[in-house]
């Protein structure tokens, strides 16, 4: 009775909110006045059944604002925000929240742009698989199911683009503190960094407690920076990046409760490390080549086997990763394929030297295909994304159609399917097989949202 | 309308994205040099050239209102901005920038469109926050849900097309060529999707009225339609081009009409206009 009680509480409110948030915002954005600035954005209203268990584990009313405000010819204003509230039925009540995805002024100079505040940094050039695009940080609260357009977050410092000419140019990048990412509460079906086993190396006989995340000092030494030179010839666009920041994916440090004699504490933290990115785009006969690659040095990564006997809550080690992708873009001819895009795409992740009982996948290989079309006049979008990792017992497949029948509304269908398992190589008995998507297997679902952009 | 623009310029040349606004101004190409007296049928080859010749602009700006309207009469709007500028006889760049509806606003394409070889193509995605280079569309594809595909917003090359003037008739009091051209081998067939385009041609101004498009199925799939000629926006300058062009759809029923709000030619436009600094503004 109070499980249906709370559920229909939520979904009134869920559906009130879909039409306040909008109603709203179409007010605010007529009545700004024209010469004031700028100001776009988007209501999505978007609810997701996960197909095996029935359940709601998405249900989000979203609304984005963009503003940006010209002041003169070289100082420009921009804030984006995102206003929304979730009620997945795996929580106990719905929630509010409102970001800034971004806000910042910037300053255009002859050759440079200088933006002071939160901005978000895209590098790279992959689409659906993050190899070196680290630098902004990602809502992953419900994995990838949102496209990734709409869940990158911004990252607070100063950020100088130098132009050379037209063909070169240079990003600087002080980046103040750690902006962390968005991750899934530990009772969500889309948590994506669990213990994993890993408990099976500590001592018998404890209990295990999550406690809370520990993200670092917001000091001035804990600070992150970055260097980027982006060329765009006529025979390719490349670019070649350093950055020294904090790891948005974070590992386990284990220690005895004070106070709770048995219990250990699992505390989700974040490391240093050092990312070297490199990416090459170019036309090759009627395809285009994309390839990247990302050397990721130092990255904490946990063991099940203690580095150090005498320290056995101590099951985390610094770890070399290189990640590389190649993609093939090109477009299919058939008559009943219309505005047609194709891509196929192969990842290459290995761990450089891995530790003896590195609670990961050491060496995996994944395979991408990403498919695209536009019918009646565009107003049919149907699209087919799948990854799979060749090991196996890792793969999704995400099928989606968008309807946009009128200027400014979309309707879309997705589908989710997840197949596979959790990694446990690591554990006696256990082959290389299962991954990031397999451990989501129950977790197939359908998506239905609706889009009104303003 | 195509078969209105041939320049000689690409052979099998994958032009796609590099429509844009002004491959769209370019449409109004016109045969001003191409006079022949009366009563004598013109060479449809040389008339395509000389008018191509006289239609040619080192630069353009335009703003332009696309309706796109479906057999039940409901609509969906945008407006584009576009600049071009013609770097030399072998390089030209364009610049297109969606500025409504809000949902595509401020997406940009920038297109280095090369005589020999293939276009180089950049879309920025104000979502995405990045620039991304792209391949060229199929030529049959059409253009952001328009009735215009790719291949009929692009330049032509005579050497694969076969001009005829088949006749003379008037059109809504316009003294018109009928000019039929058909491609010459079965690799443009394809590109172009088409067996055959007739185009009415205006007697005194050169300008097209009328384009019918045969798809390779043998069916009278489309008709473009002109209208609103008139000189362009800039002051003092003579030249007289369409401000409005309908393309009907007899396939799908769907019809795109394009309304140039802003057209000025051989302005003055500032190659940073065609920089990828410039599509993250």
């Amino acid at each position: 009775m109070t499980v249906a009680r709370t559920a229909m509480a939520g979904t009134l409110r869920f559906l009130v909110l879909s039409v306040l948030l909008p109603a709203a915002s179409a007010l605010l954005a007529a009545a700004t006045p024209a010469d004031a600035g700028d100001m776009t954005g988007y209501i999505n209203a978007g609810v997701g059944v996960r197909t095996g268990e029935g359940d709601v584990v998405y249900l989000r009313s979203l609304v984005n604002g963009k503003f940006t405000h010209q002041a003169t010819k070289k100082l420009s204003f921009r804030l984006e925000t995102d206003v929304y509230y979730d009620h997945p039925y795996f929580r106990p009540d719905g929630r509010f929240n409102a970001r800034v995805r971004e806000g910042y002024a910037k300053l255009r100079f002859k050759n440079a742009d200088l933006k002071v505040g939160r901005v978000q940094v895209t590098w790279g050039d992959i689409d659906g698989f993050i190899v070196a695009d680290q630098v902004s940080p990602f809502d992953l609260e419900h994995f990838i199911i949102p496209p990734f357009d709409e869940i990158r977050l911004g990252v607070d410092g100063v950020f100088l683009d130098y132009y050379f000419n037209w063909s070169y140019s240079m990003q600087l990048m002080w980046i103040a503190r750690f902006n962390r990412p968005d991750l899934p509460p530990s009772d969500s079906p889309f948590d994506l960094f669990r213990i994993n086993n890993i408990d099976n190396a500590l001592p018998g006989g404890l209990r295990i407690e999550n406690g809370p995340r520990r993200l670092p000092a917001q000091t001035f030494e804990n600070s992150e920076a970055g260097v980027r030179f982006t060329g765009t010839t006529r025979a390719a666009d490349w670019q070649v990046g350093y950055l020294y920041s904090w790891d948005d994916i974070p590992y386990f440090q284990f220690a005895p409760n004070a106070t709770k004699p048995g219990v250990i504490d699992a505390f989700q933290a974040h490391g240093r490390y050092h990312l070297f990115m490199g990416n090459i785009v170019f036309p090759l006969g009627p395809t285009l080549i994309r390839l990247e690659t990302a050397y990721n040095k130092d990255r904490f990564r946990n063991v099940v086997i203690p580095p150090d006997p005498s320290e056995p809550f101590d099951l985390a080690v610094r770890q070399d990763q290189w990640v590389t992708a190649g993609v093939v873009d090109f477009k299919p001819t058939f008559d009943w394929w219309q505005n047609a895009d194709a891509s196929f795409q192969v990842i290459y992740d290995r761990m450089i030297d891995p530790a003896p009982g590195l609670a990961r996948v050491d060496e995996a290989v994944y395979i991408g295909v990403r498919l695209s079309a536009a019918y009646r006049n565009d107003t049919i979008k149907p699209r087919l994304f799948a990854i799979a990792n060749t090991r196996g017992a890792d793969t999704w497949v995400q099928a989606v159609i968008d309807w946009e029948p009128f200027d400014q509304w979309r309707f879309s269908l997705e589908y989710d399917l997840f197949d596979g398992h959790e990694y446990r190589g690591f554990l006696p008995g256990f082959n290389n097989a299962g991954g990031i998507y397999g451990q989501f297997d129950k977790n197939d679902l359908v998506v239905v949202s609706t889009r009104y952009s303003f | 309308m195509r078969d209105l623009h041939r320049d000689s310029r690409k052979d099998s040349k994958n032009n796609g994205l590099a429509l844009s606004a002004f491959a769209v101004c370019m449409i109004l190409l016109t045969f001003a040099s191409a006079h022949a007296s009366e009563g004598e049928k013109p060479d449809g080859a040389e008339l395509a050239k000389q008018s191509d010749q006289a239609q040619r602009s080192d630069s353009e700006h335009n703003v332009m209102t696309m309706t796109l309207e479906n057999s039940r009469g409901q609509q969906r709007v945008r407006t584009i901005e576009g600049y071009s500028k013609e770097l030399d006889d072998n390089e030209e760049h364009r610049f297109v920038k969606f500025l409504k509806p809000s949902d595509v606003k401020d997406t940009t394409l920038l297109t280095y469109d090369y005589r020999e070889d293939d276009d180089d193509i950049w879309l920025y995605l104000p979502a995405l926050k990045k620039v991304k280079r792209i391949l060229s569309s199929n030529k049959t594809d059409y253009f952001m849900g328009s009735d215009f595909s790719y291949w009929d917003m692009e330049n032509l090359d005579l050497a694969n097309w076969e001009y005829r003037v088949t006749g003379d008739e008037t059109l809504e009091g316009v003294d018109c060529w009928i000019l039929e051209a058909t491609p010459l081998n079965e690799d443009e067939r394809e590109e172009s999707g088409y067996d055959k385009t007739v185009s009415w041609i205006g007697k005194a101004d050169m300008l097209p009225r009328r384009v019918d498009y045969h798809d390779t199925k043998g069916r009278h799939a489309k008709r473009l339609t002109t209208g609103d000629i008139r000189p362009t926006s800039a002051e003092d300058d003579p030249r007289p081009r369409a401000h409005r062009l309908t393309m009907e759809n007899y396939i799908t029923k769907h019809k795109t009409v394009l309304v140039m709000d802003t057209l000025e030619l051989d302005v003055t436009v500032d190659e940073e206009i065609f920089s990828q600094r410039n599509m993250r503004q």
